[in-house]
């Protein structure tokens, strides 16, 4: 469903991603790691064709992101972690205008909306009274996350999703990621809370400096690697091995420097 | 089953809906923002209102017995400067967005149909303003003495052009900008091009009709380089139109008019359609991890901070950390830029004004007037401080262990008198100097300052006020804020009535004393109403 080869982008003289190949199935959840600027959101914005890749091919459902861009747009639904929403609408106004984006006649997008506002515990009162800029992160999180969703697309890509969802939205989206996996779509999970990606994800991803560095089934690479949680693994492999000493001499100068207050 | 041209038009019609929102409520709202649909109707049925208004201040600079081509030219002359100022400011929020690609950009939505729709919502909401604009004037124009009927639909299709040409322009000028200096430096040289457009525009609505009072522009006309002006091209169509008799000049205005905005607007949204795509993927791609550093980057800040000159000025931590705030918000957020400079350009442009036009007027009138125009430079710059599209940075201060939003506007206000008040002072300094020939007669700019400066103190007196927390002005705040500052204007009147009567009978050496010791005793009060304000809630 995605095949990227040899995916690289260069802005100025700084590679974000250099050589990335990777094949994802239908049905399958893959967490997508890497340490802040390994090129996580830069290879995610590329897959979505926000971005355009300086070499290399991306295939998405079928769709050559070179010759096809908008097949792709049309096939893939992207929650980007900046969360950005135009903040001058109210919620409906902005859902609606995402699925007249898709094509979607009026009537059924509001079908549609009526029923991911029911899942995620919204009311009607506040998507049509209240300006996006007046939600809660939350509750913005869950309108981008419609929004992705809306036009029922066969790939998904989330950059940290959960971001500022409480802990029932958080459980009701990963069962709900994982029973679409399981309808056949795939998705690419990008998040740096570990934890949830070893117990979401078919297989894991990481990428270091715009290289992939491991790709593998969570059990299978911890098995690998003696037992050790995706945590250590990840530490390992992204440098920091060192942290927990670092962190420890850094708080001790908290106590050295006494009550600042 | 949706077929594909359903599809297109119902995405269509989505992006007008969308940028026409955004193109009335900008892209940002304050965090307890409500959504009522009248309250947006009735504020665009009153914006509506306010500009009709303004055509109708327009036309008091208009003589009833202008000519044809001279009545057309200048009702152009006035709606073109009118309009690049609206265009500057659309184009910058709808076409040029850098907010805008994690929304839009992964979304099914081909360049071209960007474009064309936001082309499309910018060309009817500017037009729509300027027939607002020129309503007053299009039935002047067919019931004064040369009048015609003829020319309200020639004007409607003129004012049309002039729409079409206008943000033709500001498109062009904006690729240029963008290919020139790329997108890192996009945001310094808009707000450059917005100042200019605004300095245009102020210089513009007060020099012409001076110029039209003294020379004549019955006179212009017949100069060659007359017809090289855009306004006198679509006056030419209005008079070709209304008049029905053709003369080579007006053939050639009006040939101008047409082919110079479709040649315009084909090199605007046809021919750099496809470059368009490259500039929406530029806008949003991340910066290169090194940024150069003009002059207004960081280093330059941190240094005039730490600057030997400065550094006493600014020994309270906060304060200084205020100015540095100030300082960058000054120099870097393109909606603050906006919003302070064109406003305070004004100002600056008064003295010019003078130069150009020629000072007539008596010297004493002029220092009357010099506290209230002082004042208000005072309270534009502490009100528009109020208000950043970074608001959300503002919380910093809210959780910071501060008492009051005193010293942080404090520092923020000294960073405002530095790029904002002292070059306007500066020019008034340079004005007097060149206008009268006697330095002593600087003196009068004393009470112009105390009186500013005091005046600045004013917004942070109000409930709430915190440097840089909120999006936009909500219609009652614009509303209150004008009737505020007409007390400080009356009272910059009385102030430079008392200091012109002094300076004419010999007491402004006892004046003086008597102002300062005035200026202390009210900044020691105002200063402890700002301090005594509370901060924490939003």
């Amino acid at each position: 469903m995605i095949t990227l080869r040899e995916l690289t982008k260069v802005f100025g003289t700084q590679t974000a991603v250099g050589g990335l190949s990777l094949e994802i199935p239908a049905g399958q959840i893959v967490g997508f790691l890497g340490p802040n600027g390994a090129g996580k959101s830069t290879t995610l914005k590329m897959i979505t064709g926000m971005l355009k890749p300086t070499s290399g091919t991306a295939i998405i459902a079928g769709h050559d992101l070179a010759t096809d861009p908008m097949g792709v747009k049309r096939s893939v639904g992207f929650v980007p972690e900046s969360g950005a929403l135009y903040e001058s609408l109210s919620g409906l106004e902005y859902l609606r205008m995402v699925a007249s984006l898709y094509g979607i006649a009026a009537e059924q997008a509001d079908a549609r909306i009526a029923e991911f506002i029911q899942f995620f515990d919204l009311t009607w009162d506040v998507l049509t009274e209240k300006l996006l800029a007046a939600y809660s992160k939350g509750m913005r999180r869950k309108i981008v996350i419609i929004s992705a969703l809306l036009h029922n697309p066969p790939v998904l890509l989330f950059d940290e999703p959960l971001d500022g969802l409480d802990v029932n939205a958080a459980m009701g989206f990963k069962t709900l990621i994982q029973t679409l996996a399981k309808q056949g779509r795939t998705i690419v999970y990008s998040s740096h809370i570990l934890d949830v990606v070893e117990k979401v994800c078919d297989r894991v991803v990481i990428i270091n400096q715009g290289k992939l560095v491991l790709d593998g089934a969570p059990a299978a690479v911890s098995a690998a690697n003696g037992g050790r949680s995706l945590e250590e693994i990840f530490t390992a492999l992204t440098g920091g091995d060192q942290l927990r000493e670092k962190a420890e001499n850094f708080a001790r100068t908290f106590t050295d420097h006494g009550d600042r207050r | 089953m949706v077929t594909d041209a359903e599809r297109a038009a119902i995405q269509r019609q989505g992006l007008l809906d969308l940028f026409d929102k955004l193109f009335h409520r900008g892209r940002l709202a304050q965090r307890n923002a409500q959504f009522k649909p009248a309250l947006e109707r009735r504020r665009r049925f009153w914006s509506t209102v306010a500009v009709v208004f303004f055509g109708l201040v327009m036309l008091a600079f208009a003589g009833g017995d202008m000519p044809p081509l001279v009545f057309a030219t200048f009702l152009h002359a006035y709606t073109l400067l009118v309009l690049g100022l609206g265009a500057v400011h659309a184009c910058g929020n709808l076409l040029f967005s850098e907010h805008e690609s994690d929304i839009l950009l992964h979304r099914p939505v081909t360049s071209r149909v960007l474009l064309q729709t936001k082309v499309q919502v910018i060309l009817r909401n500017l037009y729509l303003n300027a027939v607002a604009f020129n309503v007053v004037a299009m039935l002047l124009g067919v019931f004064r003495e040369a009048g015609s009927w003829r020319f309200l639909p020639a004007h409607l299709v003129s004012v049309g052009l002039n729409v079409l040409f206008a943000t033709s322009v500001v498109v062009l000028a904006y690729h240029a900008c963008l290919r020139l200096f790329g997108r890192e430096r996009l945001n310094s040289y808009v707000t450059i091009l917005q100042v200019f457009v605004a300095l245009m525009l102020i210089l513009g609505s007060q020099l012409v009709p001076r110029l039209l009072q003294h020379e004549g522009l019955g006179q212009w006309t017949s100069h060659r380089w007359f017809t090289l002006l855009p306004p006198a091209w679509f006056g030419s169509l209005d008079t070709l139109l209304v008049t029905l008799q053709p003369t080579s000049e007006l053939w050639l205005g009006a040939g101008l008019a047409v082919g110079v905005t479709l040649l315009a607007a084909w090199l605007a949204f046809v021919r750099l359609a496809d470059g368009y795509e490259e500039v929406v993927v530029a806008l949003g791609e991340q910066p290169a991890a090194r940024v150069k550093v003009g002059p207004f980057g960081r280093r330059w800040i941190e240094r005039l901070a730490d600057s030997r000159l400065l550094r006493p000025w600014l020994r309270d931590p906060v304060q200084r950390a205020g100015f540095l705030v100030g300082l960058a918000q000054f120099t870097r957020v393109r909606g603050v830029k906006v919003r302070i400079y064109p406003r305070i350009v004004q100002f600056a442009a008064y003295p010019l004004m003078f130069l150009l036009g020629g000072f007539h007027g008596d010297l004493m009138m002029l220092f009357i007037f010099l506290p209230g125009i002082f004042g208000l430079i005072g309270y534009t710059v502490s009100e528009a401080m109020l208000y950043s599209e970074e608001f959300a940075g503002a919380d910093l201060f809210r959780f910071a262990p501060l008492s009051s939003p005193g010293p942080l506007f404090y520092g923020a206000r000294k960073a405002a008198l530095l790029l904002t008040f002292l070059p306007i002072l500066v020019i008034w300094v340079l004005a007097i100097l060149l206008l009268t020939g006697q330095p002593a007669l600087l003196w009068q700019l004393v009470p112009a300052v105390f009186f500013s400066l005091l005046c600045g103190l004013i917004p942070p007196m109000t409930k709430g006020y915190l440097i840089f927390s909120q999006t936009e002005p909500t219609g009652a705040a614009i509303g209150k804020g004008c009737l505020i500052q007409i007390l400080p204007m009356l009272a910059g009147l009385a102030l430079g009535g008392v200091s012109a009567a002094c300076w004419h009978y010999g007491w402004y050496v006892y004046f003086l004393p008597i102002l300062l010791a005035g200026y202390l005793v009210v900044r020691h009060l105002f200063r402890k109403a700002i301090e005594d304000q509370e901060l924490g809630q939003e």
